[in-house]
């Protein structure tokens, strides 16, 4: 799934195996999810997804839910 | 060979900011020796530009985490050093403390301190004789305030590197030798040319003068503190970041 692979992402950036995020997980929900953690997470998910993000796509991400659907629309699957 | 042109030994050399240190205190009229490890091709042809430049200076080949090739690179200083700056680094890498190896802050430890305890324990006497000399580090913001996470092994690096720097600003203030050390905010350097554009976008919004540190910001710094305009500053850990850090 692809919500997972990001939590995955998100445990190792925030450096913590027990993190879990959902569709609805913004920035206020995890405390260290600063400009330089949101940086290196859009890299991460770019990198392991194989995709770019338009600097208009970054800056519509108000919620995790945002990017799992910006991945689908780039091609990402749940299979 | 410019004779009577002051000493200064430059570690680092054929980074970034050790050729542009280089380069400006060759133009300021010291005799520059050129250190680094495993880039004798670079160091050489930074020679020749500088001799090219009417300035004078020799590459001084050595690996400075070893005894013989410190011995080797103080065999090859041809008169007493008046000025001494430390550029060279080790390779950052981010890593969350539990997962750095313990290699990891061997290596930062013993470039930022090791290194220059040794080879300031070979020239130091000279200085001492004349009353006179100014060493300067290189270290980084990270040294300023909260330092940035998973960095730990480098910025600990630095960080000991400005104790040992105040340690010995303190111990020989009274016979005119000085010990400072530059700040650098992120810089336009080979060692960072891989951080993402992202990366360093972020990082130029941070400097309120809207740019990234280019090595010249630096080398000015440094021909500043060696230079007899600084003569009554030492202990100093001056921040060269476009007014990202007020002190």
């Amino acid at each position: 799934m692809i919500i997972d692979r990001i939590n995955a992402l998100f445990q190792e950036v925030f450096d913590d195996p027990s993190l879990q995020i959902g569709f609805e997980t913004t920035a206020s929900d995890i405390q260290d999810w600063d400009s330089v953690a949101q940086v290196k997470l859009v890299l991460a998910i770019e990198e392991v997804f194989n995709v770019q993000f338009e600097t208009e796509d970054v800056a519509g991400f108000k919620c995790v839910g945002d990017v799992v659907a910006a991945l689908r629309r780039k091609g990402a699957s749940d299979g | 060979m410019l004779r009577g042109s002051p000493g200064a030994l430059v570690t680092g050399a054929a980074g970034g900011i050790g050729k542009a240190v280089s380069s400006r205190l060759a133009r300021d009229g010291f005799r520059v020796f050129l250190n680094d490890v495993g880039k004798q091709q670079e160091i050489g042809l930074l020679a020749s530009n500088i001799a090219d430049s009417g300035g004078c200076a020799v590459a001084v080949e050595g690996d400075i985490t070893q005894e013989a090739g410190i011995d080797a690179i103080i065999a090859s200083l041809q008169s007493p050093m008046q000025a001494f700056i430390h550029c060279a680094v080790a390779p950052l890498e981010e890593r969350w403390f539990l997962k750095t190896p313990v290699e990891n802050f061997n290596r930062q430890w013993e470039l930022a301190v090791r290194a220059p305890v040794c080879i300031l324990q070979r020239i130091l006497p000279a200085m001492l004789e004349v009353r006179r000399g100014a060493v300067v580090w290189v270290l980084t913001t990270a040294t300023v305030g909260a330092p940035p996470k998973q960095m730990s092994a480098y910025a600990s690096g630095k960080m000991a590197a400005l104790g040992l720097m105040r340690c010995l600003a303190a111990e020989y203030a009274s016979k005119g030798i000085r010990f400072n050390a530059v700040s650098p905010a992120f810089t336009e350097t080979p060692l960072t040319a891989a951080t993402p554009a992202a990366v360093r976008e972020l990082y130029r919004k941070a400097i309120p003068m809207g740019r990234l540190a280019s090595p010249e910001d630096t080398a000015s710094a440094v021909s500043y503190l060696v230079s007899e305009d600084s003569s009554f500053v030492t202990g100093l850990n001056l921040p060269v970041c476009g007014g990202a850090l007020m002190l």
